[in-house]
């Protein structure tokens, strides 16, 4: 079984000056990416994951996002945040999959071509806001911030939840700090489900604003020192004001 | 939480004026590397009887909350004394880790403190488990940076080909400060004869690095995002020698430069000395 690879640093900053210079934009319109075999490092401890590509779905964030986590379950933080894993993913073994669900540049219909290609194919820094809007690295992240070992064949019961709109988990939840606390996520994603009929409606206002609510929360408690009870107990407080919306 | 923009509803030990009493992370936090964990000690200081009271019944706690944004990492410690040992594994967390220092209730409590602020008085505090009772600070550390390696130039620099060059060029925007050398000096420098000579070294660092490392200086506020930048600001802070000199006076930068660099000039002069004194000896 091959050993995964990712683009070394220097090849990956050059890589971003010939986006920036415009030279490399048309490489993202053919159907395989041209880059520099030699280029590479080998991440000794993780398998590449084969064929994963042609399964990944660009119209099931959810699926994509679950085989995604699945094939790379055992990254350690330190590299599910490196960008040179998820720019070398982005480019080479996922490319096919990247060119069908983040395709304006692929069909020319995008505006600003090298911004689009700078949002989708590489991290805009190692932050966790970026990383949570990484068109791989995010749907990765946002399985491993909702996923529940524990549970058997509903493990990723809650990380279903979380894909049921994209922005929660890429633009709401996961850029805030409370999305770095499991817990946290784990009770918000809980209640909802315990409370589905609250969020039958209007998803996206409701979620923002639970998060904002938490958020404000954690302006006065340490956040991180509470489990998942505390987060559903203070979301329960708001239940008049979550159905109003 | 931004403790110094908040105004609690109880008194907060270390919050303005809140409490009458002596707080500080002292002796400073100890951040010591081996090959897979960062070993963290903590020692947390005050000398407000109420608070060491409520920790001795066990109504309240130590407590560290780490994060480390860039690979979501979160979690907390907490000890009954003021001592706090703790360890990190390395492949957790990247670039800036961040520690929060506080006492917390462990249960609820009534809570008054003999040392508060007049504005308090003859009121009693419900508190629920988990509320702030004091605030020692936050520190940081970059754990980008190879602490054991920080005295070497490669710890902030290199030298690499830009076959696009006709002259060098100094790119400040990348993790170390990069020479940038056209291709034909690039291979004359990267030629056995020179660069693995050990008596050239003072050359190089008395010309191209040094020259680099002054631009790098000059232009350092607008960088301070950047490794070398950090490695840079780490030494700054934590060198006997360096301690006294600030970047923000602009004449104390060739200084810092030259102590950056272990005086090149004078190594510079002995290696020549001792290159003249080999050449007469081989004649």
């Amino acid at each position: 079984m091959d050993k995964q690879l990712i683009f070394k640093s220097k090849y990956l900053n050059k890589l971003k000056g010939e986006v920036q210079s415009g030279l490399l934009i048309d490489h993202y319109k053919s159907n395989l990416f041209i880059y520099d075999k030699t280029q590479t490092l080998m991440l000794p401890n993780i398998i590449t994951a084969a064929d994963l590509a042609d399964q990944l779905d660009v119209n099931d964030d959810c699926k994509t996002a679950i085989l995604l986590y699945e094939a790379f379950k055992n990254l350690e933080p330190i590299q599910a945040s490196d960008e040179r894993l998820w720019t070398y993913l982005t480019h080479v073994d996922l490319y096919s999959y990247m060119i069908r669900r983040w395709d304006a540049v692929y069909n020319s219909s995008s505006k600003d071509e090298a911004k689009y290609i700078f949002e989708h194919w590489f991290l805009q820094s190692s932050s966790q806001s970026s990383l949570l809007r990484h068109a791989l690295a995010g749907l990765w992240w946002a399985v491993s911030l909702s996923v529940e070992e524990n549970k058997g064949p509903e493990k990723y019961d809650l990380t279903k939840i979380l894909f049921r709109q994209l922005d929660f988990p890429t633009r709401t939840l996961g850029t805030y700090k409370l999305g770095r606390h499991k817990e946290a996520v784990i009770g918000i994603l809980e209640f909802i489900k315990e409370n589905d009929d609250l969020f039958t409606t209007n998803f996206e206002d409701k979620t923002r604003y639970i998060t904002k609510h938490l958020n404000i929360i954690g302006g006065v408690k340490p956040i991180s020192y509470y489990k998942r009870d505390f987060f559903k107990a203070e979301l329960k407080k708001i239940t008049l004001s979550i159905q109003a919306l | 939480m931004k403790f110094t923009e908040i105004s609690f509803p109880h008194p907060v030990l270390g919050v303005l004026d809140a409490i009458d009493s002596k707080i500080s992370l002292f002796p400073e936090p100890e951040i010591k590397s081996n090959v897979d964990f960062y070993h963290i000690t903590i020692f947390f200081n005050h000398d407000n009887n109420d608070l060491l009271e409520l920790i001795k019944i066990g109504s309240a706690e130590y407590f560290c909350d780490v994060t480390c944004s860039n690979t979501l990492y979160r979690k907390i410690f907490t000890s009954k004394d003021g001592r706090m040992e703790f360890e990190i594994a390395k492949k957790a967390v990247r670039g800036r880790v961040e520690f929060t220092c506080l006492i917390l209730t462990t249960v609820d409590i009534d809570y008054t403190n003999t040392n508060s602020h007049v504005d308090y008085y003859s009121y009693i505090f419900k508190l629920d488990q988990g509320d702030v009772l004091a605030y020692f600070g936050e520190f940081d550390f970059d754990a980008d940076i190879v602490y054991e390696k920080l005295k070497a130039v490669t710890s902030f620099m290199e030298v690499v080909e830009n076959e696009n060059l006709t002259f060098p060029y100094i790119d400040l925007k990348k993790s170390k400060i990069e020479i940038q050398l056209p291709s034909q000096s690039f291979k004359i420098y990267c030629n056995d004869l020179i660069s693995q000579e050990i008596k050239y070294s003072p050359i190089f660092h008395s010309s191209f690095v040094l020259n680099a490392l002054l631009i790098a200086l000059y232009n350092f506020d607008s960088h301070r995002d950047f490794l070398w930048a950090r490695v840079i600001e780490y030494r700054l802070k934590n060198d006997f020698d360096l301690l006294a000199l600030s970047i923000q006076e602009v004449e104390n930068i060739p200084e810092i430069a030259q102590k950056l660099l272990g005086n090149p000039f004078n190594r510079l002069l002995e290696g020549l000395l001792q290159i003249s004194e080999s050449t007469i000896e081989n004649e």
